[in-house]
C-alpha cells in the first residue's frame, strides 16, 4: 500500500472529495442552508507542492441543469475554503448566509415579494 | 409530575395524529372502490402496504433525526444532480398531482355538506389553504387536522353497527383472487392502486421534513417508532373499515364506487343523518390536512434539493423561495380542478403514479439508513435490513406494473 | 417511440383480455342507477341529509349520462348490433329517470322513483349479463 498522505486539514480525516464534497448541502453558522456544492476549486501552490482545496462552488443546481444556463466562473457563488468549519452529514461554514451574499434572487423575493404580502414578516402563530 | 403528564400528551398526541394524518383522499376513495368491488379480499395489501409505509418513515425518520438531514438533501447527495433532479422532478410531479386530488377532496366535502358545486368553492378552498400554510404554526395545523381526521373512525363505528356476517367478511380476506365478476388484471391493478394509496411518497418527505423542523435528535428516535408502529397499523385498520363498509352495504347492491358521495353512503345506512355529517366534516378535516401536507412537501423537496431556507417554524421572509413554491404548487393545483376535471379521476390517477415514483425515494434512503456517514451506529439491523429489502422487491414490482396495468384494464373499468 | 409502441400493444391486448365496453357500460349504469335509488330511500327514512343525497343522484346522473353518450359512439362487433340498440334504449330510460330523481330529492315521490330505478338497475345487469354471454 503506497504511503498515503498526511491530512492536516480538519479532524484529520481522509475525505472524498466526490463523496464528502460534491453535493453536500452546505449550511451557514446557525444551521440555516446556504445551496449546496456544485464544485471544487483546486489550486496549485506556485512554489509546486500538493494542490488545495482553495474553495467550494455552491450553486443549486436548478438553473444549471434545469434550464442549461452556464453560469460564467467568476460569477459563481464561491466559498474560501478557510471557512469551512466542520465536515459532517452537511457541510458547516464560519460565516452566517446574509453576509455570504449569495442569492440576489432570494433577496429580490424576500424584499420585494414575499416581504411584501401581510404577515409576510411575522412568525406564524 | 407536570413534565411527565405532558410528555404523555404530546405521546398521545403524535399517535393520534399519525391515524387521523395517515387517511386522505387516496385511501378514501381506493379502499372504498375496493371494497365495494371485491369485498376484503384484497385487505391484505393494506397490510402490506402499512408495513412498506413504517418500514420507509422508520428509515427516513432515523436518517434525518441522527444526521439532521431531510430526504431530498440525502438524495441529491447521493444521486447527484443530474439523477437526483430527474428524481426531483418525478416526486414533484407526483406530489402536486396528489395535492391536486386534496384540494377536489377538499370541495367535494364541501359539496357533501353544503351542496355547493365543487369548481365553485375551489378557488376559496386554494385561498384558505394557501393562508393557514402562511400565518399558522406547524403544530396547530398539524393537530387541527389529525385530532379532526379522527371523525373518520365513525367507519368503524358504522361497521361494527352494521352487524355484518363476520365470517362472510373473513372469508372475503382469505380468498385469493377475485370474485366472480371481475377479472384477475383488474384485481392486480386494484392491488397495486391500494399498495399506492397506503404507500404515498409525500408523507415520508413530510414526516422526516416535520422531524427536521422539530430538531429532532437521536433521543426522539421512540418517538418517531410510536408513530410509525401505532399510529400508521390504526390508521390501516381504519383503511379496511373503510373498505369493509362499501363491501357490506355497496357490494350487495351492485354499486361500484365512482364518486366520493358513494363513499360516505353506508355510514349513512349504519348510523343515519348524524353519521353523514361526522364523516363529511371526517372527509373535510382530512383531506384538508393532506393538502397542507402535500403543499409543503412540494416546498420542502425543492428548497432541499438547491439548498435553499425552509420550513414552516420560520417567518415566510426567512424562506422566500420555498413559500413560492409552497404557492405556486396550490396555484397549479387550483388551475387544474377548475377545468372541471373529476377529483376522483385524479385521484385514482395519483395513487397508481405514487406506486410508480416510490421507488425513486425509497431506494437513496434505504442506502443512507445503512451508511454510518449519516445515522453513526444507528444503521439498520439485519432484520430491518431484510424487511427493507423485501419491501424493495414488492416497490419495484408495483412501480413496473402499474402503467401496464393501467393501460391493459382501462383503469381499472 | 418505444413507449408508444409499448402502449399500443397494451391497448390492443386489452381488447382481448378486457370484457367488451358495451357490456361495462351498462354494468356501470347499473350501479349508478342503484346509487341514485339509495341515495333517495336514505333520505326518505331520514338517514341522510339533503345535500348528501342529492349530491349522490347528481353524481349517478352525470355518469349515466357519460355513459349513455359512450355507448352511442362505441363500435361493437355486429353480433352486438342488437344489444347495442337496446343499451341506448336502456340507458335513455334511465337518464330520464335520474333527471326524476334530482327533481324528486326530499319530495313524497322519491320512494317511487327509487322503486324505478330499482328496475332500471335490475334490467340493466339482465342486459349486461347477456351481453357478455353474447360476445
Amino acid at each position: 500500500m503506497p504511503d498515503m498522505p498526511a491530512h492536516p486539514e480538519q479532524d484529520g480525516r481522509l475525505i472524498d472529495a466526490n463523496l464528502h464534497l460534491l453535493d453536500r448541502a452546505v449550511l451557514d453558522r446557525d444551521g440555516w442552508p446556504v445551496l449546496a456544492v456544485a464544485d471544487v476549486e483546486i489550486e496549485v501552490p506556485e512554489g509546486g507542492g500538493r494542490p488545495v482545496v482553495a474553495s467550494l462552488l455552491l450553486g443549486s443546481g436548478l438553473a444549471t441543469r434545469f434550464f442549461g444556463i452556464h453560469r460564467p466562473r467568476r460569477s459563481r457563488y464561491g466559498v474560501a475554503w478557510s471557512r469551512v468549519t466542520r465536515l459532517g452529514s452537511g457541510i458547516s461554514l464560519s460565516a452566517s448566509r446574509d453576509e455570504l451574499g449569495v442569492l440576489w434572487f432570494e433577496r429580490w423575493l424576500r424584499d420585494r415579494v414575499v416581504g411584501r404580502i401581510p404577515g409576510g414578516r411575522h412568525d406564524p402563530r | 409530575m407536570s413534565g411527565s403528564a405532558g410528555k404523555v400528551f404530546a405521546v398521545t398526541l403524535g399517535i393520534l395524529t399519525a391515524i387521523g394524518g395517515f387517511v386522505d383522499i387516496g385511501d378514501l376513495v381506493t379502499n372504498a372502490v375496493v371494497g365495494s368491488r371485491f369485498g376484503l379480499s384484497l385487505a391484505w395489501v393494506v397490510v402490506v402496504g402499512v408495513g412498506g409505509i413504517a418500514v420507509f418513515a422508520h428509515m427516513s425518520g432515523k436518517v434525518t433525526a441522527i444526521s439532521g438531514r431531510a430526504t431530498f438533501e440525502v438524495i441529491r447527495e447521493r444521486l447527484g444532480p443530474r439523477a437526483a433532479l430527474a428524481n426531483l422532478v418525478g416526486s414533484m410531479a407526483m406530489t402536486l398531482l396528489t395535492l391536486t386530488a386534496e384540494i377536489g377532496g377538499v370541495a367535494l366535502a364541501l359539496q357533501l355538506l353544503s351542496g355547493v358545486v365543487p369548481v365553485l368553492v375551489v378557488l376559496p378552498v386554494a385561498l384558505v389553504l394557501w393562508m393557514a400554510l402562511w400565518r399558522v404554526t406547524f403544530s396547530w395545523l398539524e393537530n387541527v387536522a389529525g385530532l379532526l381526521g379522527l371523525l373518520l373512525l365513525v367507519f368503524v363505528v358504522a361497521l361494527l353497527s352494521l352487524g355484518p356476517d363476520w365470517s362472510a367478511l373473513a372469508g372475503q380476506v382469505v380468498q385469493d383472487g377475485p370474485d366472480t365478476g371481475e377479472s384477475g388484471l383488474t384485481y392486480a391493478y386494484y392491488a397495486v392502486a391500494l399498495f399506492g394509496a397506503a404507500m404515498t411518497p409525500y408523507e415520508v418527505f413530510f414526516f422526516s421534513s416535520g422531524a427536521a423542523e422539530e430538531r429532532w435528535t437521536s433521543q426522539d428516535l421512540w418517538r418517531s417508532r410510536l408513530n410509525v408502529l401505532v399510529g400508521f397499523p390504526l390508521g390501516g385498520l381504519l383503511s379496511l373499515a373503510i373498505a369493509g363498509c362499501a363491501a357490506v352495504v355497496l357490494l350487495p347492491q351492485g354499486i361500484s364506487v365512482t364518486s366520493l358521495s358513494q363513499v360516505v353512503a353506508p355510514v349513512g345506512v349504519a348510523l343515519g343523518t348524524a353519521g353523514v355529517v361526522v364523516v363529511a366534516v371526517g372527509v373535510l378535516a382530512a383531506t384538508a390536512g393532506a393538502a397542507l401536507e402535500t403543499a409543503l412537501s412540494c416546498g420542502y423537496s425543492v428548497a432541499q434539493f438547491a439548498g435553499w431556507p425552509w420550513g414552516k417554524r420560520v417567518r415566510p421572509a426567512r424562506a422566500p423561495q420555498f413559500h413560492l413554491v409552497v404557492l405556486g404548487a396550490i396555484v397549479i393545483g387550483s388551475l387544474v380542478l377548475l377545468t372541471g376535471v373529476d377529483p376522483v379521476m385524479v385521484t385514482e390517477f395519483s395513487v397508481v403514479f405514487s406506486a410508480v415514483a416510490l421507488p425513486l425515494t425509497y431506494f437513496p434512503v434505504l442506502v443512507v439508513a445503512n451508511d454510518p456517514d449519516y445515522v453513526g451506529e444507528h444503521t439498520n439491523g439485519a432484520v430491518l435490513n431484510g424487511v427493507a429489502l423485501a419491501y424493495l422487491v414488492i416497490i419495484l414490482a408495483a412501480a413496473l406494473a402499474a402503467v401496464p396495468l393501467m393501460v391493459l384494464t382501462r383503469m381499472g373499468a | 417511440m418505444k413507449t408508444v409502441l409499448v402502449a399500443v400493444v397494451l391497448l390492443v391486448a386489452s381488447c382481448a383480455v378486457m370484457p367488451d365496453p358495451l357490456e361495462l357500460a351498462v354494468g356501470e349504469a347499473a350501479s349508478a342507477a342503484s346509487s341514485a335509488a339509495l341515495a333517495l330511500e336514505q333520505q326518505h327514512r331520514g338517514r341522510t341529509t339533503g345535500p348528501a343525497a342529492r349530491t349522490q343522484v347528481d353524481d349517478a346522473l352525470r355518469q349515466a349520462t357519460g355513459l349513455a353518450r359512450g355507448a352511442a359512439s362505441a363500435t361493437v362487433p355486429s353480433v352486438l348490433a342488437r344489444q347495442q340498440d337496446e343499451a341506448l334504449e336502456q340507458l335513455a330510460v334511465l337518464v330520464r329517470h335520474l333527471h326524476d330523481a334530482t327533481d324528486a330529492v326530499g319530495t313524497g315521490r322519491a320512494p317511487a322513483v327509487a322503486v324505478r330505478l330499482r328496475d332500471d338497475a335490475d334490467a340493466l345487469t339482465r342486459l349486461e349479463h347477456r351481453i357478455g354471454a353474447q360476445a
